[in-house]
């Protein structure tokens, strides 16, 4: 009895290493980069001066990002390119689509183990940067590995924090609004023009509404980025400089909410019913439907994703104005490419950075998917090269340039929650009309400066 | 659990043999048992400890942890709508749906469980939804279906009903999540099937010579005989019911204004986009200790009506 | 008497028909997305016919990422799943067997401890495990999605094994017992066989969760050529910006196949298991 058990369980652990082998050896390639990355965990501050990357010595970065299918294809082309200019290089790609993009990112930040290059999001950036797990890069600036030099300010700065770049930006936006001309038309309205002002738009949505069947003007939105813009216009912004608090008149965000109750009420604007549905996705918007004539929140680079899913031209526009207001508009940083401090090659990360900002073969392949390149050469280049939903892009966002002003410094640690606060107290309940809007700016002003006590 | 083997009662020759005994039997069962322990040992009470010390932490994941004693828990329960929103809405998910789901697993079981033509076909067709899971792809589907435009508006229109966005609605978001986990039934169909297989069919065939109609084999026979799965069911569908994530996290992310927020997804929200894992895991250990008392009370009351064949009965 | 039993065979074909044609609907709403053409996947969405058949969406999507095409991540799907499936099988039958029928000391408590790991959160546990797993050199390797599998890391599994083993009546055991039956001899040949529905069970549940798993894989894989298909299928969209959503419901749609292939397979023995009363008889 005794004897058999124990041939069972010699069985059993013959098993287990079975399978343990078979596993480790399907997988053996992938766990050479291992070794590299190991020896790194815990010496995350001292590696800053680790250079000995020279010319012709072996190197291999890992880099991370998310998206879809269109920008996986694309920024591998890229890697490719990379590697056969620099044989000695080799770029391991990580990437992912957006959800759970960031729960692995903390993971392996956790672990010390991020990747030499990360794809950043502005909303993070304050956030990672803080807790010194990107690399400071400008020593690479001062070295001309990473020359940005054909590159204007206002695209840089937002990845700057106290003076110190912590993030290149891949890809810069305006935020926008969207209509669809077509329907203009054929309500007999004017389109807006760039400088018109909430009270055009609101004249304009009311008789679109009246005036077409089961089209509503507007799609409207009080989500915190069309704030924002409204609250640069009065010399304001969401968060104070240093993001301690808040920095803008409850009286402001008041008059703001007030605008769209109004145009709810009136039926100007679609009630939530319509857009509500629409989720997260870009594509499921209700004037893709023709539901609605015009979008009020969409970020430049979105245009293309939402006219393909329609199958017919829109336009971008300018957000409304505020009369007599100051510029609001900013050019914002879509995404960024980061060095992390995990990373023992942080020059050679520099590097490919640089060639993925300057490269004008590569940000062909590109072709400004992430939105408009920071490089003067590479936006020249690229005109001849683009569709037409890409020109209208690239049209719009030169043009934004004269209603805008200096970004706002990234946001501050805890914004992901303010916001989610402005989702739910402000945003939502607004759109339902479960409160005044002066209801929602009390609860949110004292929920929103809760949070950002803490970075005081 | 509670009753003693067998073979102890024929042995009681002396206390001294009798510990013999018992050390062989210990030997055999811990060999049985070896694998999860290796594995509970190895790999869950070394991350289970680490969680319960980061719940008295700060603890921003990027940085090194600091002790704060009990005031996560203290925030949580006086300092936290959003904590009681999210019991409040858990709360009523599980209630609503794991009786639904369990009711109608049962009754598409006993329907499966003949020898009709066409029944393999049939069950495949009512497993399909719960092979789709938890994809994009079904939390697209599901916005589509209950979206304004969706095809439960176009059923409705047949009866002249006026349809609305299901699935944005405060009143009703928190409805069609229900709706969407007892569609997946599939999984406690399947072991109510494998369970009604596994009764006796003599029992029916005593039954039917005592006379019982088909109501009374459903509860003489087919209740109690089944009574070790409805309970693995109902204990299984309530704890995954208060982790539920999946459902809420892809479709609604909780929205509209916190309508659909599930535990599960506030805790992530705090752990992963506000960094503030101290927090989350106090949150998850308070979760545990809901899941606990519910899965003892069930425990607590099995005793009634849980009938196990290899223990004669109650 | 047989006009009244075929009216019922009617009715009971009718009704499960009608009921199924709602199960599936949304299923045949992917298959119709799968070969709309973009513009009309989210137009008119309703409507289950696409105005002309699109099959580019599954050359597209089997094509995948930049070289990299579902045919590694089926590949790597597959081999994960059925290692799991195997290790579930093991661990999850003998130790629901030492649960359910060896009275050791501590049992109940370990019991307890077992269900007790049901109830916390993965997320919270993440973190301390990644490390350990790190540490051990075993992240960007399949090991961390199979091992646990091996050493009984779904105690769900356990736990329905040990209700089935629970619902066999004893007297089968004992009578192997007087016949000088070891007690792995009854395990092995009174008890496995009299689980098969559930064994069959076990089977389908544990390939259906890690075929689907999606975040484990997430977090410990990190090289592309390692990714499985519940990965792959998260790739082609981003909500933020142009998503490939037609080859993403396209391989959606491919990678049910595999799913329902196995259950097709498993679920004869749900059917034909030996039920316990036929042995006794």
């Amino acid at each position: 009895m005794k004897k058999q058990l124990s041939r069972w369980m010699l069985m059993l652990v013959m098993l287990v290493v079975m399978g343990a082998i078979v596993a480790c050896s399907s997988s053996e390639e992938a766990g050479s980069d291992q070794g590299a990355t190991d020896n790194s965990t815990d010496n995350a501050e001292n590696s800053e001066s680790d250079s000995s990357d020279s010319d012709g010595e072996k190197v291999e970065l890992r880099m991370m990002w998310w998206g879809s299918q269109d920008r996986h294809d694309r920024t591998l082309k890229v890697i490719d390119l990379y590697e056969e200019q620099n044989p000695n290089v080799t770029i391991n790609p990580e990437f992912t689509g957006w959800d759970g993009y960031w729960q692995k990112v903390a993971t392996q930040a956790a672990g010390g183990n991020l990747p030499d290059i990360l794809q950043m999001d502005y909303a993070y950036l304050s956030e990672y940067a803080g807790k010194e797990l990107l690399a400071n890069l400008n020593p690479f600036l001062d070295s001309g590995i990473l020359d940005l030099s054909d590159s204007d300010d206002v695209y840089i700065d937002g990845g700057k924090i106290d003076g110190n770049l912590y993030a290149v930006n891949i890809g810069a936006n305006v935020f926008a609004a969207a209509y669809d001309p077509t329907l203009f038309e054929k309500a007999g309205v004017e389109p807006p023009k760039p400088g018109y002002t909430y009270e055009d738009m609101k004249a304009a949505a009311q008789q679109i509404s009246d005036n077409l069947d089961g089209v509503y003007g507007l799609q409207p939105d009080v989500g915190i980025a069309t704030f924002n813009i409204f609250a640069r216009q009065f010399g304001g912004s969401i968060y104070n400089e240093e993001g301690t608090g808040l920095n803008y008149d409850d009286e402001q965000l008041i008059n703001f909410l007030q605008q769209t109750v109004d145009m709810l009420d009136s039926g100007a604007a679609a009630p939530p019913d319509v857009f509500m549905d629409a989720g997260s996705n870009i594509e499921q918007q209700p004037i893709v439907n023709e539901q609605t004539a015009m979008l009020l929140a969409i970020w430049s680079n979105q245009l293309v994703a939402l006219e393909s899913a329609a199958g017919r031209p829109l336009e971008l526009t300018l957000q409304p104005l505020v009369e007599g207001g100051e510029k609001g508009h900013f050019l914002k940083p879509g995404q960024f490419l980061s060095v992390t401090t995990d990373s023992k090659q942080q020059e050679e990360a520099a590097k490919f950075i640089d060639f993925f900002t300057n490269s004008v073969e590569a940000n062909k392949i590109l072709n400004a998917e992430r939105g408009v390149p920071i490089a003067a050469k590479v936006r020249e280049a690229l005109k001849e090269n683009l569709d037409e939903a890409g020109i209208k892009m690239f049209e719009y966002v030169e043009m934004a340039q004269e209603y805008s002003k200096k970004v706002d410094p990234p946001n501050p640690p805890g914004s992901s929650e303010v916001e989610k606060v402005w989702e739910t107290e402000v945003e939502q309940p607004i759109y339902y009309g479960e409160v005044t809007p002066e209801e929602a700016a009390k609860v949110f002003r004292e929920k929103a400066e809760e949070i950002l006590a803490k970075n005081k | 659990m509670e009753t003693k083997v067998d073979l102890n009662q024929k042995i009681q020759t002396n206390k001294k043999a009798k510990l013999r005994n018992q050390f062989r039997v210990d030997l055999i069962g811990f060999t049985f048992i070896a694998p999860w322990l290796i594995g509970f040992v190895g790999f869950i009470v070394g991350p289970m400890i680490a969680s319960l010390y980061f719940s008295f932490t700060d603890y921003d994941l990027l940085s090194a942890p600091t002790w704060v004693g009990f005031d996560n828990y203290i925030n949580m329960f006086t300092n936290d709508d959003r904590f009681w929103q999210a019991i409040k809405v858990t709360f009523i998910f599980v209630f609503g749906s794991v009786p639904l789901k369990l009711a109608f697993a049962l009754f598409v079981a006993m329907l499966f469980n003949t020898k009709r033509r066409g029944v393999g076909v049939y069950r495949t067709l009512y497993y399909v939804p719960s092979i789709l899971g938890g994809s994009v792809a079904i939390a697209v589907v599901w916005r589509q279906l209950f979206g304004r435009e969706g095809a439960i508006n176009d059923i409705l229109g047949i009866f002249g009903i006026q349809g609305m966005n299901w699935i944005s609605s405060p009143d009703f978001a928190l409805s069609t999540l229900i709706l969407l986990v007892v569609w997946q039934f599939g999984s406690p169909m399947l072991i109510f099937l494998a369970g009604l297989k596994a009764i006796p069919t003599e029992l029916y065939e005593a039954a039917a010579v005592d006379g019982a109609g088909p109501v009374l084999k459903f509860i003489k026979v087919t209740l109690p005989m089944l009574s070790p799965v409805i309970f693995f069911n109902l204990v299984m569908q309530t704890i995954q019911g208060f982790m539920a994530f999946t459902q809420s996290f892809l479709i609604t992310q909780g929205g509209p204004m916190d309508k659909t927020l599930f535990y599960a997804v506030y805790l992530y929200e705090k752990a992963f986009a506000y960094f503030d894992m101290g927090y989350a895991s106090a949150l998850a250990w308070i979760l545990l200790l809901i899941c606990a008392i519910f899965t003892a009370f069930i425990f607590k009351t099995a005793k009634n009506w849980v009938h196990y064949e290899s223990e004669g009965g109650n | 008497m047989k006009k009244s039993k075929s009216a019922r065979t009617v009715i009971y074909h009718s009704s499960i028909i009608a009921l199924g044609f709602l199960m599936i609907y949304p299923i045949l709403w992917t298959i119709a997305s799968s070969l709309k053409p973009e513009n009309e996947i989210f137009r008119n969405s309703s409507s289950l016919i696409p105005s002309f058949l699109k099959w580019e969406n599954y050359a597209a999507g089997w094509e995948g990422f930049g070289g990299l095409t579902f045919g590694t991540f089926f590949l790597n799907s597959t081999f994960v799943t059925t290692m799991v499936v195997i290790g579930t099988l093991f661990s999850s039958t003998l130790v629901a067997f030492g649960f359910a029928r060896v009275n050791f000391r501590f049992r109940t408590p370990l019991f307890v401890c077992m269900l007790i790991t049901l109830m916390l959160p993965q997320q919270v546990t993440l973190i301390p495990q990644y490390i350990l797993f790190h540490k051990l050199g075993w992240v960007n390797t399949y090991l961390p999605l199979i091992v646990p599998s091996f050493i009984g890391g779904i105690p769900f599994f356990i736990f329905l094994m040990v209700q089935f083993i629970r619902g066999i009546p004893r007297e089968l055991d004992e009578a192997a017992y007087m016949d000088g039956a070891s007690t792995f001899g009854i395990f092995w040949r009174i008890i496995l066989p009299l689980t098969t529905p559930a064994l069959a069970t076990v089977a389908i549940f544990s390939f259906y969760w890690t075929w689907d798993d999606f975040m484990t894989p997430l977090v410990y894989l990190n090289d592309t050529k390692l990714y499985t298909v519940a990965l792959g299928l998260q790739m082609f969209t981003d909500p933020s910006a142009l998503s490939a959503w037609g080859p993403m419901f396209a391989m959606s749609v491919v990678s049910i196949l595999p799913q329902l292939l196995v259950f097709l397979f498993f679920q004869k023995y749900l059917v034909e298991g030996i039920t316990a009363g036929s042995v006794k008889g």
